[in-house]
């Protein structure tokens, strides 16, 4: 990346904050997301990918519903698409936000999670969550996982 | 792996390199590169050429494996590679069409010339603003049921002919008439229906978008007479695909074969360039369901030109009926013989260019060549070219589809001034209707290579030939 020097430095300072950041990439977008856990990682990315469809007035909805998502996957970094694809298209086909990402059970090929959603029109478009770039690891005693949207 | 430097590339004719296959081992045939030297300098510092040798490794690829001069990085593949694979024994890949499949370009072309509407442009681009719904999830006017849907999927424009969208002469202008042999909605998830069923007729956002433009210029006065334009027509240009539809397809049948892809023996250096065998039935099934979600393209262009074609005649109150000079797809694979073989060509950001001759281009353009259809960014020019008989002998009767985009969404949201941009464009004489700000900015021309360069480079290989230059009137984007 070109800007590496700057997203390392950003990096930095939203760790604490939010869980995610977007990094710069050429003609899409880059998250990349951080946790103590599988469990909080998964859900911070989810929690990125919504405040990208939604933006900020993500925080302000009020969810209306809880739904059950289960998903069994080749291998954990398929598992993070699958999972980002399944909110993916449960946002843009139903036409809800998505938040409150209570993964229960976290396998290397397998998800269990409650979320709540709230009828919201989303403000930009992802096409996909690709596998390009995509990884998922243990780094400095958390994990870390960067995957790029096809915007 | 050691990515492709400057040294590594072949200056082998003039605007065409050569990455050999002693590059990389596992480089099965050539990488062909059309680009100047300007371009060659700067796409080394990304990371596209190091996608080009990547589907240079794909079995059953044929030689060469190709970029185009608007290459840039993709996930997978390329954007603005071609990749010919043999339908006999090669694979077929999604990645290799990507998300939007059939995304293409279609031309519309009036009797007017400029002056005689340029009073009643910006009413007539508030109408179509008004008429065809644009940006993020913006609903279309119609919601397929699951009858209408199957229909749409398996056979396109013939749908659209029965239901008074689409005439006959339409659909002998768009690439495979609009319906595309082989497709079947039963290969088509639930979920991808379930997403495009309220899309249909409908732009999107990101980089589509629709432009009233007047012909600036004719650059071959014998083609253009052959593809009906002339010197300040007025021509709309519709540029948006097959929507959330094949968004989910590709999604989905990336995930197969991703997971059946070591059954057969298969490993890539990129997970997102995941294939099967064409002859493979995650291969057929995936092709079936391509093809219908090309269907379902040609259907959603044909609804936003049944209602330009009504906004045209509300507000200049003529009957006229605009024709379609032709619509092409700048991603999709499709089974072709070249050499004597039968292919599957994946163009992904690559438009068809077939020559003089080609049974497979209609019959009024037979002597002049294939029309293709390249949108500029916006504000700048758009080019009609025509494919020649060195695109079917070279370029597996391929060219460019577009600028390319050298600026991230991302930069050029912190580098344009929204104010700045919309006055510029103002000052161009363009009317600009956009629903965001954003979608205007992260569009904007500074964040695109010159597509000028492009068509000039194209030209310089004899692949295609310049016909006409197009600049823009009014814009109506998401």
């Amino acid at each position: 990346m070109t800007d590496g020097l700057d997203a390392t430095t950003r990096a930095r300072c939203d760790r604490a904050a939010g869980g995610f950041e977007f990094l710069d990439h050429p003609g899409d977008v880059k998250l990349r997301a951080w946790g103590a856990d599988p469990e909080q990682l998964f859900a911070n990315a989810a929690q990125g990918m919504m405040a990208f469809l939604f933006g900020n007035d993500i925080a302000d909805l009020q969810p209306d519903r809880t739904e059950e998502i289960e998903i069994e996957s080749k291998d954990r970094e398929a598992l993070l698409v699958d999972w980002l694809s399944e909110l993916l298209y449960r946002a843009t086909s139903g036409y809800r936000a998505y938040m409150q990402f209570r993964i229960y059970e976290l396998a290397a090929t397998k998800l269990k999670a409650t979320v709540a959603a709230a009828a919201a029109e989303a403000v930009e478009d992802i096409k996909a969550v690709t596998h390009h770039e995509l990884s998922v690891c243990e780094r400095d005693g958390g994990w870390e996982a960067t995957v790029v949207f096809d915007t | 792996m050691r990515p492709v430097a400057l040294a590594d590339l072949q200056h082998v004719a003039p605007c065409a390199w050569e990455i050999p296959r002693s590059f990389r081992n596992d480089m099965r045939v050539t990488a062909r590169l059309y680009a100047n030297e300007a371009m060659v300098e700067h796409l080394v510092q990304e990371r596209a050429l190091d996608q080009l040798v990547n589907t240079a490794t794909l079995p059953g690829v044929q030689e060469p494996a190709l970029a185009m001069p608007d290459i840039h990085q993709g996930y997978g593949f390329p954007i603005g590679g071609v990749v010919a694979t043999r339908a006999a024994d090669g694979v077929i890949s999604p990645g290799g069409v990507g998300y939007d499949i059939n995304c293409g370009v279609r031309l519309l072309a009036s009797g007017a010339r400029f002056p005689e509407i340029r009073d009643r442009l910006a009413a007539l681009a508030t109408q179509i603003q008004r008429d065809v719904p644009t940006g993020v999830g913006h609903r279309g006017r119609i919601t397929l049921d699951d009858r209408a849907m199957d229909e749409v999927l398996n056979t396109g424009l013939r749908w659209a002919i029965a239901q008074g969208y689409a005439s006959e002469t339409d659909a002998c202008s768009v690439e495979e008439r609009g319906s595309f042999a082989g497709a079947s909605a039963q290969d088509v998830p639930e979920r991808a229906r379930q997403r495009g069923r309220d899309q249909l007729g409908t732009l999107g956002s990101g980089n589509h978008f629709l432009e009233i433009q007047r012909v600036a210029q004719i650059h071959d006065s014998a083609r253009a007479a052959a593809f009906g334009l002339f010197e300040d027509q007025v021509t709309v240009l519709i540029h948006t695909g097959s929507r959330g539809l094949g968004h989910q397809i590709c999604t989905e049948y990336v995930r197969l074969m991703d997971k059946v892809m070591a059954e057969y023996g298969i490993a890539l250096p990129d997970r997102e360039l995941a294939c099967a065998p064409f002859a493979s039935p995650e291969g057929q099934a995936y092709f079936r369901a391509m093809a219908a979600a090309a269907n379902f393209a040609w259907c959603n262009r044909q609804l936003i030109t049944h209602a330009v074609r009504g906004a045209w005649r509300r507000i200049l109150g003529t009957d006229e009926e605009l024709a379609i000079v032709y619509d092409v797809s700048h991603n999709i694979a499709k089974l072709e013989e070249h050499g004597g073989v039968a292919c599957v060509v994946h163009r992904k950001g690559s438009t068809r260019a077939f020559g003089p001759g080609s049974e497979d281009i209609p019959e009024r353009y037979r002597s002049a060549g294939q029309p293709v259809l390249v949108p500029g960014s916006m504000g700048t020019s758009s080019y009609v070219l025509a494919g020649t008989g060195v695109a079917m002998s070279e370029t597996f009767g391929s060219t460019c589809h577009g600028a390319g985009r050298v600026m991230s969404r991302h930069k050029a949201k912190k580098a344009i001034d929204y104010n700045r941009l919309r006055q510029e464009l103002h000052d161009m004489g363009i009317e600009v209707r956009a629903a965001s700000a954003k979608g205007l900015i992260e569009e904007a021309p500074a964040a695109y290579k010159d597509v000028e360069q492009v068509v000039d480079v194209m030209a310089a290989t004899g692949v295609t030939a310049k016909v006409a230059r197009l600049v823009p009137v009014a814009i109506i984007k998401g």
